[in-house]
């Protein structure tokens, strides 16, 4: 049961609107970023899952890049929400809204205090005409 | 290409401390966007981001990114659609030259002997062999630049083979397939490696001059003048390197023609 219940996996099909959701506080850069994303709950978040999705972002117009001197660092790539960044992000948000929505009812559907590991088999009626 | 040169610029990466910490796994991720014809400059910024990320969360590029080859393929297929035409071009006119010093310096001897170049089913097919394997160096060449000596090998070893079958099938007298008019074929090859080096000459000096892995956080790009003739060797080296090799086999074969 793995496979369905790993918020992992469920995390891998909202990062990105995660992402662009921290971006729209502002300019910052790939490690504030993954650290917003672990104190937020989500966990450990690698440079190589994290990097390649603001690659993705910046070909598609979504954020702009600059380098700044760093603290103490070498510097640090900024990444900017563009307008049609924040146009996904909305779009994004009211589209995972209806989903999450959707999906809550489902789970909740015929949630009336029955002991879910239990079984309970369903009678389908069968035309007799 | 771009490799770890002695006579680093200032601004490329193979100066940076990062870099060589890691050097081994910055290679391989640079080697592999190279050899998706990736720019130096994007590279230079993937592994900036590498470089900054690492210095903030204290982890190896390892942790952080995982295996080189596997991320560069990543990042370049999420990244900029920008490209240069640089590996599989130098690739492609090396072992157009090769293969038109093969023939030609073999048409020398028939010519000093006022014979034609002709070709028995034997040496067709060595050479058929021969064309595939440079056919084949699209999909051959990743794996050697990777592990030059056990793939590097083998294709090596293959040359001498080939020369051996050539030279073996003499002694069969078998009828000739094709016969060619030798003089022409080693002037016109000639000048046909000529003008191929010369294109690769221009290309690897493209290179070296707009092409380089440059990091982001190094200073301003300033003229170089240290190593400015030993970088000119490297384009000079390997672009007359097959010309002066079709004239000393050339002379050989007349002379023991």
């Amino acid at each position: 049961m793995d496979s369905f219940t790993q918020p992992s996996e469920w995390l891998r099909g909202v990062l990105g609107l995660c992402v662009l959701r921290i971006m729209a506080g502002g300019p910052t850069y790939g490690y504030a970023i993954a650290a917003e994303l672990a104190e937020a709950g989500f966990g450990e978040i690698k440079g190589g899952t994290l990097y390649p999705l603001l690659a993705r972002f910046e070909k598609n117009g979504l954020v702009t890049a600059e380098w700044r001197v760093g603290e103490g660092g070498p510097g640090r790539k900024y990444f900017t929400l563009t307008d049609s960044g924040r146009a996904e992000l909305a779009h994004g948000l009211a589209q995972w809204q209806a989903f999450s929505t959707r999906v809550t009812s489902h789970l909740a559907t015929g949630n009336t205090g029955d002991d879910l590991s239990v079984p309970h088999p369903r009678n389908f009626m069968r035309s007799t005409s | 290409m771009n490799t770890p040169r002695v006579q680093a610029r200032s601004q490329e990466v193979w100066q940076r401390p990062f870099v060589k910490d890691h050097q081994k796994w910055c290679d391989d991720f640079v080697i592999e966007l190279r050899m998706r014809d990736v720019p130096g400059r994007v590279i230079g910024e993937h592994l900036g981001e590498i470089e900054a990320h690492c210095a903030e969360t204290g982890e190896t590029p390892e942790d952080a990114f995982g295996d080189p080859t596997d991320y560069a393929r990543q990042i370049q297929q999420e990244g900029a659609p920008e490209r240069v035409s640089g590996v599989w071009k130098i690739t492609v006119l090396s072992a157009a030259q090769v293969l038109a010093m093969l023939v030609g310096t073999a048409a020398v001897a028939p010519w000093a002997r006022g014979e034609q170049l002709s070709y028995d089913a034997v040496q067709l097919a060595c050479l058929g062999l021969f064309v595939l394997v440079l056919l084949s160096l699209p999909k051959l060449l990743s794996p050697l630049m990777r592990h030059p000596w056990a793939v590097g090998l083998p294709l090596a070893a293959l040359v001498p083979l080939v020369a051996l079958g050539t030279a073996a099938s003499d002694r069969f007298g078998l009828p000739a397939l094709l016969t060619l008019p030798a003089p022409v074929l080693s002037v016109g090859l000639f000048v046909v490696v000529g003008v191929l080096a010369f294109v690769e000459g221009r290309e690897l000096a493209r290179d070296l001059d707009d092409d380089l892995v440059t990091s982001p956080f190094a200073s301003a790009p300033r003229a170089p003048e240290a190593g400015r003739s030993r970088r000119w060797m490297a384009v000079l080296v390997p672009s007359c390197l097959l010309p002066v090799g079709y004239l000393v086999l050339a002379t050989f074969s007349w002379i023991y023609a």
